[in-house]
């Protein structure tokens, strides 16, 4: 009987992957012995996916005190501030989302073992598993390993997971199946010695039309988006290849390289781009090391000359195409053969009962959508907050074993015929290639393991990212707020008018955007603000974003809301669309129309906050019965007087941001960034005044005094993000924007409003620990 | 060799009366307090699962949760790392600490928790030290039995059955229960 899970799945796992995790092993040996620096095996375990997670730094707010987490390898790090004992985050990378049910066993054993038993579905298709102890990943890893799944490069500066269409091959709108394209681009890129070399991570994606949401290529590093076009005759398989899309803290929507680029050429040219990346992308900067920003600031005439050049001198590489030879291989045949549903055994499901709500119908007429290929069907499968257990993960194996198509490894196939289980952006599951005969009997399946909830792709799907659950980043708490919505917003899901039933709402515990606030309907990603000298838990509300066309349209901030006012804010604005849409108009051309002026009076009168003898319940998180900030927060008069005169000022600030997005809005850009950047001279003058009242009205003085009070002495310095976000205050400051147009503007509004955010927050640190205490202050938050 | 992680569920007298939303405020108490053993790090809500883990109390060394899994809500704790020295020692020191998850439970007023103490669940998440096979618990069943005589004086040890992929799992039971705390001082 093995003893070790090496010895245990010795020859199954190929034999590059077993070695590179001895290597890993063998790492975090020698770091446990000190001969490895903390911060070379911190991105080490990166690259394999072993990330931080909330409270690895050894403290805690626990609602009255800071805790110390005496963990008994006492001061022995992973990583900066990070220990060795404290439980981490592993994230696993499925390229396209594509599982066999093996692998979903596997993953399952897993979650059980190493995890909490729990199964988490990111917006990247990936997975990720909390509380795992770092001395548990390389058999995790193996275990991994011998079902065909790698962790590598799922996390730090490099090519994270290739995302894809989870309909690819079964859609009745693409162009052609995309999925063994991103396949190849996933293993091409996968270790490739030109990519190892990036200032920040890069994302690719692929979608197989232009019209849908599913592969989100706007918001991508690359985007590529199937075409077919006549060539002398033929039709000739191709890509619209996007590059420099992103959400994070400052979107950009991402700029065509090419209207259509061959087949054989898409490797190619993303070798390239990783090889222009590595060169010009920036190193020190984190905050400004994603190619959006290099794309940004060179336009995309240069970069695309760049790529082009470098694509010239780039040595062959077989694995360009040889993959194209197998595009056509017929693959094996569904589990099932084709048949209609009318006349299959409906076993009394078809209906809810009196209510109309729940049942076969219900989760049929959003979850079930009809393949190109008659007699097929999709099935996706809602996960509440993207989370399974083990054991429904096992069911669900069980399920497409035996409704789906065979669960071999993805062969690449011009008809799509790959696996039959893929995870989704909304982190859900699809399961493809069941007989439309079948679904009775799938939804019986999945109700037995509380798996058939209707509702796909509405507005009770809501999508958040961990936040302030596991995050180390995370403000407020994205899932609380999810968990909240769905249970209020599934009570009342069979009155809810049909406009408002297709919104989607997208929630980040934070600005950097994992939640893909800037895409949806109803977008919020979380912030704090202070009141009666407390923190209390907000979200900026997002408006505007565009989630059909891959994603088309980011939204805008209209203000921010206290986290539990954020039910009440989204009654008011669906209340409003329902009695003020004409007909067939969308959610966001609803708010185009309105304005966004019009819109931020919707959301104004819940930005109030009450005080805390009147409702206490705002100061605590959704979900987190903690308080959300210290209570003994006690200010004197005087300091008390100089926060009202910072509140003035920073009121005046978020105007001027607003009036900025009003300004860009009437396509008024000039104004848009003089009104950005005075909003952040307004802000940095709120700060300076709680220290320096007479810095007088002068930008120049403002900003110098910033830098010299609040920067110079990292005052102003977030835990995780240090002095980044000043840095677009003095970038503005010293150099106005280069091109005046509305990408550059609305950028600048973002970073505006980051700002101010960053002021909200330093504020509260210095109110909450004294000006010479910032550190310390950080943790007494609660923002460990 | 030394199995690495083992829980054991402890079932609620009346599943009904689990209400979640209570325990969550109770077990971050439990860390402001240090009301249990060994260091605790964090409160982790799944209550939007079905059959799920419910809420966790997240520890370095043993997690405790309010658990529906199986449709049967109970107690659960789960011993990680931190082990006694051989298998009946850690098996008297995993159902201590489930007995004493219990106990408190019981004693927390807003939760108004019962548990039915004549009837455990063993589950060995360590799928290479005790795979699920009659055979691993024919190995097993000896040392198990030096516990459970403890608790159950004329209980019996049986495998819980099920999916073979599920871990394997262990009913010890009897109809000579007392309650948690009682339990706990069979054990010595």
């Amino acid at each position: 009987m093995p003893t070790t899970w090496k010895e245990a799945l010795q020859g199954r796992m190929p034999e590059p992957l077993s070695h590179e995790i001895d290597i890993f092993e063998g790492q975090i040996e020698l770091r446990r012995k000190g001969k490895i620096d903390e911060r070379v095996f911190a991105e080490t375990r990166l690259r394999r996916g072993a990330y931080g997670q909330r409270y690895d730094n050894g403290q805690r707010y626990d609602g009255i005190r800071s805790q110390e987490l005496k963990y008994p390898s006492g001061s022995l790090t992973k990583g900066p501030e990070t220990l060795w004992d404290a439980p981490g985050m592993q994230r696993i990378k499925i390229p396209y989302g594509g599982l066999s049910p093996e692998q979903m066993e596997t993953l399952a054993d897993l979650a059980e073992e190493y995890s909490d038993g729990i199964l988490h579905v990111t917006t990247r298709q990936d997975f990720q598993l909390h509380f795992v102890h770092i001395d548990d990943t390389p058999d995790l890893m193996r275990r991994l390993a011998a079902s065909g799944i790698t962790t590598r490069e799922a996390c730090g500066n490099s090519v994270r997971n290739v995302t894809c269409c989870p309909i690819a091959g079964v859609c009745r709108d693409e162009a052609f199946d995309v999925s063994p394209y991103a396949k190849a681009m996933a293993y091409f890129l996968l270790g490739h010695p030109d990519a190892q070399d990036f200032g920040r991570k890069f994302k690719p994606a692929f979608s197989g039309c232009h019209q849908h949401a599913c592969g989100l290529t706007n918001m991508h590093d690359i985007g590529l988006i199937a075409r077919i076009r006549a060539v002398d005759g033929t039709a000739k398989r191709g890509f619209s290849f996007y590059v420099g899309g992103g959400l994070g803290s400052v979107p950009h929507e991402a700029k065509l390289l090419d209207e259509f680029m061959a087949e054989e050429e898409i490797l190619p040219t993303a070798q390239a781009i990783a090889r222009v990346f590595a060169r010009l992308g920036e190193k020190k900067n984190r905050a400004r090391a994603r190619i959006k920003f290099l794309v940004a600031k060179l336009g995309i005439d240069e970069f695309r000359r760049l790529v082009a050049e470098e694509r010239k001198v780039l040595p062959h590489d077989p694995r360009w195409t040889s993959y194209l030879k197998d595009i056509h291989r017929p693959s094996e045949p569904p589990a099932r053969a084709e048949a209609p549903l009318d006349g299959a055994p409906r076993r009394g499901t078809f209906d809810g009962g009196a209510s109309g709500v729940g049942g076969f119908d219900s989760w049929s007429a959003t979850n079930v959508y009809r393949q190109r290929q008659p007699g097929y069907c999709v099935a996706t499968v809602t996960l509440p907050l993207g989370d399974l257990t083990s054991t429904q993960m096992r069911s669900l194996a069980d399920l497409a074993r035996k409704h789906c198509r065979a669960g071999v490894a993805p062969a690449p196939s011009s008809e799509g015929k790959g696996e039959g289980v893929r995870t989704t952006v909304e982190q859900n599951f699809v399961l493809r290639w069941v007989s439309e005969a079948d679904l009775p009997a799938l939804y019986e399946g999945l109700k037995a393991v509380g798996l058939g909830a209707p509702g796909a792709g509405t507005i009770v799907d809501i999508t958040a990212c961990p936040g302030t659950d596991t995050c180390k980043l995370g403000i407020a708490s994205s899932r609380g707020l999810a968990a909240e919505l769905r249970s209020r917003l599934e009570k009342k899901s069979a009155t809810l008018d049909e406009a408002i039933k297709s919104l989607r709402i997208k929630i980040s515990g934070c600005f950097n955007s994992c939640g893909q606030h800037h895409v949806g309907d109803l977008g919020f990603y979380g912030n704090s603000r202070t009141s009666d000298g407390y923190n209390v838990p907000h979200f900026q509300v997002v408006l505007g974003g565009k989630w059909t066309e891959n994603g088309g349209a980011y939204g805008l901030a209209m203000g921010s809301v206290p986290s539990k006012s954020i039910p009440d804010v989204i009654d008011a604005l669906t209340g409003r669309f329902v009695k003020e849409r004409q007909r067939g108009e969308t959610f966001q051309a609803w708010i185009t129309r309105i304005g966004k002026k019009e819109a931020r009076g919707i959301v104004e009168p819940y930005m109030k906050i009450p005080a805390f003898k009147d409702r206490p319940d705002y100061y605590t998180d959704w979900g987190d019965p903690r308080a959300f900030t210290i209570g003994d927060m006690g200010t004197g008069e005087c300091a008390g007087e100089v926060v009202s005169l910072y509140k003035m000022e920073i009121a005046q600030a978020e105007s001027e941001a607003f009036e900025a997005q009003l300004a860009l809005e009437s396509g008024d850009v000039r104004s848009a960034d003089e009104r950005a950047y005075r909003s952040m001279v307004f802000a940095a003058r709120a700060l300076v005044r709680t220290q320096f009242l007479d810095v007088g009205d002068d930008p120049k003085r403002i900003v110098e005094e910033f830098r010299k009070r609040f920067f110079d002495t990292q005052l102003f310095f977030d835990r995780f993000a240090g002095g980044k976000f000043a840095q677009y205050l003095f970038l503005r400051h010293d150099s106005p924007l280069p091109r005046l147009d509305a990408d550059s503007c609305r950028r600048l509004i973002e970073e505006a409003n980051l700002f101010i955010d960053a002021v909200h927050a330093c504020e509260a640190r210095l109110t909450a620990g004294g000006s010479a205490g910032a550190t310390a202050a950080a943790v007494g938050t609660g923002k460990s | 060799m030394d199995i690495r992680r083992i829980s054991v569920k402890f079932f609620l007298a009346d599943p009904a009366s689990l209400d979640l939303e209570l325990v969550l405020p109770v077990f971050h108490r439990w860390i402001q307090e240090h009301r249990v053993e060994g260091l605790l790090v964090d409160v982790a809500d799944y209550r939007h699962v079905i059959d799920g883990p419910g809420v966790l109390l997240i520890g370095n060394d043993a997690d405790y949760s309010l658990d529906r899994g199986g449709g049967r809500p109970g107690l659960a704790y789960a011993r990680k790392r931190a082990f006694a020295a051989d298998l009946p020692a850690t098996l008297r020191q995993v159902f201590r600490g489930a007995l004493e998850g219990c106990r408190l439970i019981e004693s927390e007023p807003a939760l108004r928790l019962r548990f039915r103490t004549d009837e455990a669940k063993i589950t060995f998440l360590d799928r290479l030290r005790a795979p699920n096979r009659p055979e691993t618990f024919e190995r097993l069943k000896g040392d198990i039995e030096a516990v459970s005589k403890k608790l159950y004086p004329r209980g019996s040890v049986t495998p819980w059955g099920g999916d073979p992929r599920e871990p394997l799992a262990v009913r010890v039971g009897g109809v000579d229960a007392a309650d948690a705390a009682g339990m706990i001082a069979r054990l010595g």
